[in-house]
């Protein structure tokens, strides 16, 4: 029975990478050759019908993953914001602001990719606005083609790993599940829980380390060549309309990022909140642009976001939920207040969708939301086939038993996935890396005593960098497909390079300084 | 009455329904090998699917809008009054795992699944519709119908003890919610099948089936 054991398994994941680089769907790639091995697996007598038999169990489990909510939710968040224009207003200002000193474009786009990251996660709108407003201002400036490249497509990634991001989500339900099933394993009695919140704090720090290191290079490479990066002439923004484009992201990161970090909220909670801010900014700013701005349903809707901001402040300032509950007079009057605001709220939001309906923006908006959410699902499911196949062709005891033979215990375990990860990076995206590699090698990981946050952070970084590997990079991707035709491909991936080496720079030092991912985490939530 | 009186005939004659149209699964390779003949039967079914993708997907948009309000809602009751309610809750997972469910077909006509293309981009049109047509043929149509046996016996179940949330304050749907993988699979089936019909008129050089129209008036936002 065993004898085919780490020989089919090990064949299925080689037919895998051929297979997928054929360019079907993944989704329909990575379940079709499981099936196909679980067939051989039946007729060898290798492979147990029960785990396809349990396939659609696993994907009512991802039907009804309360974690995975949060998906859809930022996915909308970050397609409405796109439309909100937000991205430029900072864009232009921050590019005014540093645009006298030498290499401050590359400032500017590293900053506002940070400030947008940290208050969606999706990379393509970030790098498909930069490369539409920034890159031909930087080429008219006479920077080199490829440091402006390179600089946008990095700092579009950032949204990957600077939270909230859609990466860190899926990672951090995959990490969870992995440390929940390593601690049954090894008979912990009272386990601990690794949550997407954790995860959030956890990459902040190796965010914003990544951040400085970009500047660093921007810095280092603008004073070395000052023809690469010349200094150019801009307006001097007044404090004024610094002020006011610097608001809306930190309204939301404040919103967003803020109460989830604090606890007030859970991600998918905060995900809903960023929605609905969105919304607001998106529909404000459609009216204005169309001279409506200080028309009835705009005022509606700039109501409702006020509205729902009080009741946030009421909440604050009192304690709503008990009074809510209680009696008297002081009582009454708070919660019909509460009421008041929550119905206000509800208007306003109401309100800015409409709005949003009739500018021809929301169905647009929704359509792109649901098709990625769908891809994201779809290939989810394809590669719930692909593990339980996998595991019962004895995948997982085959990938455990490698990882524990690394010589260099968990270092050099650690070592081989990092290489793994990011080698598959090149061929692979993101996703399937996460809902493939991810779940087969965290458990044996964390068994031999890696700390599933460390890990998670790890992954994390790596994972945001398979954004910037060419050939098969999303960011690069984006990127080629606004840049102007002077910009060559190959200039994008040669732009790129030196940040791959600032992304394995960070990674090497998360490695070396475990802190950087644990001690915020253990700040918040002790 | 209970929800399996109305299921048990009901799941029957979907069954037969089921076998019926099970030739049409080879109509791809059907095209391939006879062409035209086959294609005159391919072209409306193709159509039909479409919009029953395309209408799929206008639920799902609806499912987000519900979704994206529904769990606002959740936030302020909890946050502001106290309040929480596992009917609001479960609705609001009802939504998410019905919108991603039935966006997927659309998505598949859209062409949003994520390839790998770097052959797949450089090669000629002919290719790349040979590769549609295989990766259908060996991959996505065994998987979904693999898909639809296994969840047979799982939605079968779900239906005869009407199954219903584990809390007591829940919805009753869940029996509902676990048919929803079986439609997902039959339709993202269908599609799959329309999508490699279309690869092999294209392979074939026949007249293509009608675009459909919705999809290429308004898909141009997508991702």
């Amino acid at each position: 029975m065993t004898d085919f054991h780490g020989v089919l398994d090990i064949l299925m994941f080689a037919a895998l990478i051929v297979a997928i680089l054929c360019g079907y769907p993944v989704a329909f790639t990575l379940a079709g050759v499981a099936l196909i091995f679980a067939v051989i697996g039946l007729s060898l007598g290798a492979f147990s019908p029960a785990y396809l038999a349990a396939f659609p169990q696993r994907i009512y489990g991802s039907m009804t993953n309360a974690t995975l909510t949060a998906v859809p939710l930022f996915i909308l968040m970050g397609v409405i914001l796109e439309r909100s224009r937000i991205a430029e207003d900072l864009l232009s200002t921050m590019a005014d602001l540093f645009g006298r000193a030498r290499g401050g474009l590359l400032y500017a786009t590293a900053i506002v990719g940070a400030l947008l990251a940290a208050s969606t996660g999706v990379v393509g709108a970030t790098v498909v606005t930069m490369g539409l407003l920034a890159l031909p201002v930087m080429l008219r400036r006479g920077y080199s083609p490829s440091l402006a490249a390179g600089s946008i497509a990095a700092a579009g990634t950032l949204g990957q790993i600077i939270p909230p991001s859609v990466v860190l989500i899926l990672l951090g339900d995959v990490i969870g599940s992995a440390n929940q099933k390593a601690q049954l394993q090894m008979g912990v009695t009272s386990p601990s829980v690794v949550s997407v919140g954790d995860l959030f704090a956890g990459a902040l720090i190796p965010g914003l380390l990544l951040v400085g290191l970009y500047l660093a290079y921007q810095a280092v490479t603008a004073w070395l060549q000052p023809t690469a990066a010349p200094a150019g002439e801009s307006g001097v923004p007044g404090w004024g309309r610094v002020a006011r484009a610097l608001a809306a992201p930190l309204i939301l990161i404040v919103a967003v990022l803020g109460s989830i970090l604090f606890g007030v909220a859970t991600p998918t909670e905060g995900a809903a909140v960023g929605a609905a801010g969105a919304a607001f900014l998106a529909a404000l700013r459609t009216e204005h642009d169309a001279g409506r701005g200080s028309g009835a349903p705009a005022r509606i809707a700039l109501g409702g976001a006020g509205a729902l901001a009080l009741l946030a402040a009421l909440r604050v300032a009192t304690d709503l939920p008990v009074l809510f509950a209680g009696e008297g007079l002081w009582a009454l009057t708070v919660t019909v207040i509460g009421a008041a605001l929550a119905l206000l709220a509800a208007c306003g939001l109401i309100m800015a969708f409409w709005i949003l309906a009739r500018a021809q923006q929301l169905r647009p908006a929704l359509r792109s939301s649901v098709d990625i959410t769908a891809m994201v699902f779809v290939i989810l499911i394809g590669a719930a086939l692909f593990t339980l196949v996998f595991r019962g062709l004895g995948g997982d005891e085959w990938v455990a038993s490698m990882l524990q033979s690394t010589p260099g215990g968990l270092t050099g375990a650690m070592i081989a996935v990092m290489l793994v990860m990011f080698v598959l990076g090149f061929f692979l995206d993101f996703i399937e890396i996460c809902f493939v590699v991810a779940p087969l090698v965290a458990v044996p990981l964390i068994m031999m005593g890696a700390d599933p946050l460390w890990l998670g952070v790890m992954m994390a970084i790596n994972l945001q960098t398979s954004f910037l590997t060419p050939p098969f990079g999303f960011a690069l991707f984006y990127l080629r497909g606004v840049a102007p035709p002077q910009v060559r491909t190959i200039d994008i991936y040669k732009g790129v390079v030196p940040f791959i080496g600032l992304q394995l720079i960070a990674l090497l030092l998360v490695a070396a300084f475990p802190a950087l991912a644990t001690w915020l985490p253990g700040l918040l939530y002790g | 009455m209970t929800p399996y009186d109305v299921g048990a005939p009901l799941g029957v004659i979907l069954t037969v329904a089921g076998y019926a149209l099970a030739p049409f699964l080879a109509l791809p390779l059907a095209i391939a090998a006879v062409g035209e003949p086959a294609a005159r039967a391919a072209r409306p079914a193709i159509d039909i699917i479409d919009r029953l993708s395309l209408a799929g997907e206008t639920f799902a948009r609806g499912c987000l809008l519900a979704m994206a309000f529904g769990m606002l809602a959740t936030v302020v009751l909890r946050y502001a009054f106290g309040q929480s309610f596992t009917k609001l809750t479960e609705g609001v997972l009802y939504a998410h795992a019905l919108g991603f469910l039935m966006a997927a077909p659309a998505a598949l006509l859209r062409d949003v699944h994520v390839r790998v293309d770097i052959f797949y981009g450089a090669l000629p049109p002919r290719g790349q519709s040979l590769i549609n047509l295989l990766g259908y043929t060996l991959f996505a149509a065994p998987v979904l119908v693999m898909l639809l046996f296994a969840a047979g016996p799982v939605v079968d179940l779900a239906w005869r003890i009407g199954e219903r949330s584990a809390e007591t304050d829940g919805l009753p749907f869940v029996f509902l919610l676990k048919t929803a993988i079986s439609v997902f699979a039959v339709m993202l089936l269908a599609q799959a099948m329309a999508q490699a019909s279309r690869a092999a008129l294209a392979l074939r050089g026949l007249a293509p089936a009608a675009p459909p129209a919705q999809a290429l008036a308004e898909g141009e936002g997508a991702a």
